[in-house]
Protein backbone atom coordinates (compact mmCIF):
# COMPACT_ATOMS: atom_id res chain seq x y z
CA UNK A 1 0.00 0.00 0.00
CA UNK A 2 1.56 3.33 -0.94
CA UNK A 3 2.16 5.64 1.74
CA UNK A 4 -0.52 8.72 2.60
CA UNK A 5 1.70 11.35 2.61
CA UNK A 6 -0.37 13.44 5.78
CA UNK A 7 0.90 16.86 7.05
CA UNK A 8 2.34 15.16 10.40
CA UNK A 9 4.46 12.76 7.71
CA UNK A 10 5.40 15.28 5.95
CA UNK A 11 6.34 17.01 9.13
CA UNK A 12 8.90 13.92 9.69
CA UNK A 13 10.26 13.69 6.38
CA UNK A 14 11.17 17.29 6.47
CA UNK A 15 12.99 17.05 9.82
CA UNK A 16 14.25 13.84 8.37
CA UNK A 17 15.38 15.88 5.25
CA UNK A 18 16.96 18.87 6.27
CA UNK A 19 19.88 15.92 6.89
CA UNK A 20 19.64 12.97 5.53
CA UNK A 21 22.58 11.72 6.57
CA UNK A 22 22.13 12.87 10.41
CA UNK A 23 20.48 10.36 12.39
CA UNK A 24 17.75 11.23 14.54
CA UNK A 25 16.10 9.54 17.41
CA UNK A 26 12.62 10.12 18.67
CA UNK A 27 12.74 12.90 21.19
CA UNK A 28 14.98 14.83 18.72
CA UNK A 29 12.74 14.44 15.97
CA UNK A 30 9.63 15.16 18.42
CA UNK A 31 10.76 18.23 19.04
CA UNK A 32 11.85 19.45 15.70
CA UNK A 33 8.51 18.40 14.50
CA UNK A 34 6.26 19.67 17.02
CA UNK A 35 4.46 16.29 17.25
CA UNK A 36 3.96 14.18 19.85
CA UNK A 37 6.25 10.89 20.39
CA UNK A 38 3.53 8.70 20.14
CA UNK A 39 2.32 10.31 17.09
CA UNK A 40 5.73 10.12 15.58
CA UNK A 41 6.53 6.72 16.01
CA UNK A 42 3.63 4.76 14.01
CA UNK A 43 4.93 7.29 11.21
CA UNK A 44 8.60 6.34 11.86
CA UNK A 45 7.61 2.36 11.24
CA UNK A 46 5.45 3.31 8.28
CA UNK A 47 8.53 4.93 6.79
CA UNK A 48 10.34 1.97 7.88
CA UNK A 49 7.40 -0.20 6.23
CA UNK A 50 8.11 1.49 3.20
CA UNK A 51 12.15 0.90 3.11
CA UNK A 52 12.40 5.23 3.21
CA UNK A 53 13.91 4.89 6.69
CA UNK A 54 16.17 2.71 8.31
CA UNK A 55 16.80 2.35 12.07
CA UNK A 56 19.08 0.86 15.08
CA UNK A 57 19.58 0.90 18.68
CA UNK A 58 21.91 2.83 19.60
CA UNK A 59 25.20 0.70 20.95
CA UNK A 60 25.86 1.70 24.55
CA UNK A 61 25.79 0.12 27.94
CA UNK A 62 22.52 2.07 29.95
CA UNK A 63 23.85 1.04 33.18
CA UNK A 64 27.48 3.38 32.43
CA UNK A 65 24.95 6.00 30.80
CA UNK A 66 22.18 5.96 33.27
CA UNK A 67 20.05 5.78 30.64
CA UNK A 68 18.29 3.42 28.11
CA UNK A 69 19.16 3.33 24.82
CA UNK A 70 18.02 5.11 21.64
CA UNK A 71 16.15 3.95 18.46
CA UNK A 72 18.56 6.13 16.11
CA UNK A 73 15.83 6.65 12.56
CA UNK A 74 17.85 8.13 9.17
CA UNK A 75 16.70 8.30 5.82
CA UNK A 76 18.02 5.56 3.51
CA UNK A 77 19.62 6.83 0.14
CA UNK A 78 16.24 5.98 -2.10
CA UNK A 79 14.49 6.75 0.97
CA UNK A 80 15.81 10.16 0.82
CA UNK A 81 15.25 10.62 -3.55
CA UNK A 82 11.55 8.97 -2.77
CA UNK A 83 10.60 11.24 0.07
CA UNK A 84 12.26 14.30 -1.96
CA UNK A 85 9.95 14.17 -4.59
CA UNK A 86 6.93 12.69 -3.00
CA UNK A 87 6.84 15.90 -0.62
CA UNK A 88 7.43 18.28 -3.75
CA UNK A 89 4.15 16.36 -5.53
CA UNK A 90 2.58 17.19 -2.16
CA UNK A 91 3.15 20.35 -2.29
CA UNK A 92 2.07 20.94 -5.86
CA UNK A 93 -1.79 22.04 -5.66
CA UNK A 94 -3.87 19.02 -7.18
CA UNK A 95 -5.57 19.67 -11.12
CA UNK A 96 -9.17 19.47 -8.92
CA UNK A 97 -7.94 21.79 -6.25
CA UNK A 98 -6.59 24.73 -9.12
CA UNK A 99 -9.98 24.03 -11.15
CA UNK A 100 -12.47 25.05 -7.71
CA UNK A 101 -10.19 28.16 -7.48
CA UNK A 102 -9.99 28.86 -11.17
CA UNK A 103 -14.17 28.22 -10.48
CA UNK A 104 -14.43 30.78 -7.57
CA UNK A 105 -12.40 33.47 -8.77
CA UNK A 106 -14.66 34.11 -12.41
CA UNK A 107 -11.53 33.00 -14.41
CA UNK A 108 -13.15 29.44 -16.10
CA UNK B 1 4.95 6.58 50.90
CA UNK B 2 5.55 9.12 48.67
CA UNK B 3 1.82 11.26 47.00
CA UNK B 4 2.28 9.98 43.59
CA UNK B 5 2.59 6.34 44.91
CA UNK B 6 -0.27 6.59 46.81
CA UNK B 7 -2.19 8.03 44.72
CA UNK B 8 -1.35 5.32 42.31
CA UNK B 9 -2.17 2.82 44.93
CA UNK B 10 -5.55 4.42 44.80
CA UNK B 11 -6.43 4.50 41.62
CA UNK B 12 -5.24 0.57 41.49
CA UNK B 13 -8.14 0.20 44.79
CA UNK B 14 -10.83 1.90 42.10
CA UNK B 15 -9.50 -0.05 39.81
CA UNK B 16 -10.32 -3.18 41.51
CA UNK B 17 -14.06 -1.84 43.37
CA UNK B 18 -15.00 -0.96 39.39
CA UNK B 19 -13.57 -4.48 38.36
CA UNK B 20 -15.93 -6.28 40.98
CA UNK B 21 -18.55 -4.02 39.96
CA UNK B 22 -18.48 -4.71 36.25
CA UNK B 23 -18.31 -8.47 36.93
CA UNK B 24 -20.98 -8.45 39.74
CA UNK B 25 -22.79 -6.82 36.56
CA UNK B 26 -21.82 -9.28 34.01
CA UNK B 27 -23.15 -12.09 36.68
CA UNK B 28 -26.44 -10.30 37.75
CA UNK B 29 -27.34 -9.67 34.11
CA UNK B 30 -27.04 -13.01 32.87
CA UNK B 31 -28.62 -14.80 35.71
CA UNK B 32 -31.75 -12.42 35.86
CA UNK B 33 -32.13 -12.53 32.01
CA UNK B 34 -30.88 -15.26 30.91
CA UNK B 35 -31.46 -18.59 33.56
CA UNK B 36 -30.38 -21.22 31.01
CA UNK B 37 -26.70 -19.58 30.92
CA UNK B 38 -26.04 -19.37 34.52
CA UNK B 39 -22.72 -21.39 33.98
CA UNK B 40 -21.66 -18.78 32.07
CA UNK B 41 -22.16 -16.14 34.59
CA UNK B 42 -20.93 -18.20 37.57
CA UNK B 43 -17.38 -19.04 35.82
CA UNK B 44 -16.66 -15.52 34.28
CA UNK B 45 -17.77 -13.96 38.26
CA UNK B 46 -16.01 -16.68 40.07
CA UNK B 47 -12.52 -16.60 38.19
CA UNK B 48 -12.76 -13.12 38.12
CA UNK B 49 -13.66 -12.77 41.35
CA UNK B 50 -10.64 -14.73 42.25
CA UNK B 51 -8.45 -12.99 40.11
CA UNK B 52 -9.24 -9.90 41.28
CA UNK B 53 -9.17 -10.65 44.99
CA UNK B 54 -5.97 -12.42 44.66
CA UNK B 55 -4.33 -9.09 43.43
CA UNK B 56 -5.00 -7.72 46.61
CA UNK B 57 -3.88 -10.98 49.35
CA UNK B 58 -1.46 -10.25 51.68
CA UNK B 59 2.11 -10.40 49.84
CA UNK B 60 0.20 -9.51 46.61
CA UNK B 61 1.00 -7.29 44.13
CA UNK B 62 3.39 -4.22 45.49
CA UNK B 63 4.44 -6.76 48.15
CA UNK B 64 7.65 -8.48 47.14
CA UNK B 65 8.79 -11.69 48.36
CA UNK B 66 8.51 -15.53 47.77
CA UNK B 67 5.07 -16.37 48.99
CA UNK B 68 3.61 -13.24 47.77
CA UNK B 69 5.23 -13.92 44.18
CA UNK B 70 3.49 -17.51 44.91
CA UNK B 71 0.08 -16.05 45.31
CA UNK B 72 0.80 -14.11 42.45
CA UNK B 73 1.53 -16.51 39.84
CA UNK B 74 -1.41 -18.94 41.27
CA UNK B 75 -3.95 -16.37 41.20
CA UNK B 76 -2.72 -15.38 37.31
CA UNK B 77 -2.57 -19.29 36.65
CA UNK B 78 -5.93 -19.59 37.96
CA UNK B 79 -7.17 -16.53 35.77
CA UNK B 80 -5.70 -17.81 32.94
CA UNK B 81 -7.41 -21.27 33.24
CA UNK B 82 -10.48 -19.55 34.15
CA UNK B 83 -10.33 -17.44 31.19
CA UNK B 84 -9.45 -20.01 28.58
CA UNK B 85 -12.31 -21.98 29.68
CA UNK B 86 -14.62 -19.46 29.78
CA UNK B 87 -13.61 -18.67 25.81
CA UNK B 88 -13.38 -22.25 24.65
CA UNK B 89 -16.90 -23.05 26.49
CA UNK B 90 -18.68 -19.81 24.49
CA UNK B 91 -16.95 -21.68 21.23
CA UNK B 92 -19.85 -24.56 21.68
CA UNK B 93 -22.65 -21.95 22.17
CA UNK B 94 -22.78 -19.89 19.25
CA UNK B 95 -25.43 -17.68 20.58
CA UNK B 96 -23.21 -16.55 23.06
CA UNK B 97 -19.71 -16.23 21.94
CA UNK B 98 -19.69 -12.26 21.99
CA UNK B 99 -20.24 -13.04 25.95
CA UNK B 100 -16.61 -14.85 26.58
CA UNK B 101 -15.31 -12.66 24.09
CA UNK B 102 -16.17 -9.47 25.64
CA UNK B 103 -15.54 -10.67 29.22
CA UNK B 104 -12.53 -12.88 28.67
CA UNK B 105 -10.60 -10.92 26.83
CA UNK B 106 -9.76 -7.43 29.00
CA UNK B 107 -9.69 -10.07 31.92
CA UNK B 108 -6.79 -11.71 30.34
CA UNK B 109 -5.03 -8.59 29.59
CA UNK B 110 -5.57 -7.19 32.90
CA UNK B 111 -3.95 -10.52 34.45
CA UNK B 112 -1.37 -10.36 31.78
CA UNK B 113 0.00 -7.21 32.82
CA UNK B 114 0.29 -8.21 36.53
CA UNK B 115 3.42 -9.82 35.50
CA UNK B 116 4.93 -5.88 34.66
CA UNK B 117 7.06 -5.95 37.79
CA UNK B 118 8.41 -9.65 37.44
CA UNK B 119 9.69 -11.25 34.10
CA UNK B 120 6.49 -9.74 32.35
CA UNK B 121 7.20 -7.30 28.97
CA UNK B 122 10.09 -4.76 29.54
CA UNK B 123 11.72 -2.40 27.54
CA UNK B 124 15.05 -2.44 26.13
CA UNK B 125 17.97 -2.90 28.38
CA UNK B 126 15.69 -5.59 30.56
CA UNK B 127 13.89 -2.99 33.24
CA UNK B 128 16.08 -0.35 33.51
CA UNK B 129 14.60 3.22 33.64
CA UNK B 130 10.70 3.78 34.51
CA UNK B 131 9.96 0.09 33.88
CA UNK B 132 11.91 -0.87 37.47
CA UNK B 133 9.66 -2.03 40.19
CA UNK B 134 8.31 1.16 39.88
CA UNK B 135 9.80 4.53 39.50
CA UNK B 136 12.45 6.78 41.43
CA UNK B 137 10.71 9.91 40.61
CA UNK B 138 6.41 9.99 40.13
CA UNK B 139 6.64 12.59 37.60
CA UNK B 140 3.47 14.31 37.17
CA UNK B 141 -0.12 12.60 39.02
CA UNK B 142 -1.03 9.17 37.51
CA UNK B 143 2.28 7.91 35.02
CA UNK B 144 2.97 5.31 37.06
CA UNK B 145 -0.51 3.85 36.28
CA UNK B 146 -0.14 5.14 32.36
CA UNK B 147 3.04 3.80 32.28
CA UNK B 148 1.48 -0.54 32.96
CA UNK B 149 -1.12 0.65 30.43
CA UNK B 150 1.17 0.88 27.80
CA UNK B 151 3.17 -2.04 29.22
CA UNK B 152 -0.18 -4.46 28.97
CA UNK B 153 -1.19 -2.26 25.46
CA UNK B 154 2.16 -3.82 24.16
CA UNK B 155 0.73 -7.26 25.10
CA UNK B 156 -2.06 -6.81 22.23
CA UNK B 157 0.98 -6.03 19.40
CA UNK B 158 2.69 -9.09 17.87
CA UNK B 159 5.77 -10.36 20.25
CA UNK B 160 8.89 -8.07 18.66
CA UNK B 161 6.74 -4.81 17.55
CA UNK B 162 5.44 -4.64 20.67
CA UNK B 163 8.50 -5.31 22.37
CA UNK B 164 10.38 -2.24 20.78
CA UNK B 165 7.32 -0.47 21.02
CA UNK B 166 7.54 -0.40 24.74
CA UNK B 167 11.33 -0.11 24.51
CA UNK B 168 11.18 2.78 22.44
CA UNK B 169 8.62 4.40 24.59
CA UNK B 170 10.44 3.66 27.47
CA UNK B 171 13.71 4.86 26.24
CA UNK B 172 11.87 8.14 25.02
CA UNK B 173 10.20 8.85 28.41
CA UNK B 174 13.39 8.53 30.43
CA UNK B 175 14.94 11.24 28.64
CA UNK B 176 11.39 13.69 28.55
CA UNK B 177 11.02 16.26 31.22
CA UNK B 178 8.59 14.90 33.76
CA UNK B 179 6.32 17.76 33.14
CA UNK B 180 5.68 16.04 29.79
CA UNK B 181 5.80 12.49 30.41
CA UNK B 182 1.92 12.22 31.23
CA UNK B 183 1.11 13.73 27.50
CA UNK B 184 3.61 11.80 25.99
CA UNK B 185 2.52 8.79 27.43
CA UNK B 186 -1.27 9.94 26.28
CA UNK B 187 0.30 10.19 23.02
CA UNK B 188 1.59 6.50 22.59
CA UNK B 189 -1.51 5.52 23.94
CA UNK B 190 -3.70 7.63 21.87
CA UNK B 191 -1.65 6.24 18.81
CA UNK B 192 -2.14 2.42 20.01
CA UNK B 193 -5.29 1.24 18.32
CA UNK B 194 -4.29 2.07 15.26
CA UNK B 195 -0.79 0.64 15.83
CA UNK B 196 -1.86 -2.73 16.90
CA UNK B 197 -3.99 -2.90 13.69
CA UNK B 198 -1.11 -2.13 11.37
CA UNK B 199 1.36 -4.43 13.09
CA UNK B 200 -1.52 -7.23 13.19
CA UNK B 201 -2.08 -6.71 9.67
CA UNK B 202 1.75 -6.74 8.82
CA UNK B 203 1.98 -10.06 10.89
CA UNK B 204 -0.87 -11.85 9.11
CA UNK B 205 0.27 -10.82 5.74
CA UNK B 206 4.23 -11.82 6.91
CA UNK B 207 2.98 -14.96 8.32
CA UNK B 208 0.36 -15.82 5.06
CA UNK B 209 3.39 -15.21 3.20
CA UNK B 210 5.64 -17.82 4.80
CA UNK B 211 2.61 -20.43 4.75
CA UNK B 212 2.24 -22.98 7.17
CA UNK B 213 4.57 -23.85 10.04
CA UNK B 214 5.69 -27.52 9.32
CA UNK B 215 6.98 -29.63 11.98
CA UNK B 216 10.63 -30.57 12.03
Amino acid sequence: MALRLTVQVQLVVQALLRDPAREMYGLELSEETGLQPGTAYPILLRLEHEGWVASRWEDIDPRAEKRPARRYYRLTAGGAVQAAAALAAARRPKGTALRRLAGESGIA
Amino acid sequence: MMPGADRAERRKKHARVAGFIALSAVVAVTVLLRPGYQWVSLTVGVCGAIAVAASDLPGGRGRPGPSGERTKNRARAGGFIGCGTIIISGLFQPDWQWLPFAVGVPVVAVLTSGGLRGGGRRGHGQGSGLSRGGRDDDGPAGTAHQWRTLAMVSRLMPGPGGRRWLAEAESLLSEIAPAGRGAAIRSYLLSAPRLVVMMWARETRRRARLGPRRPG
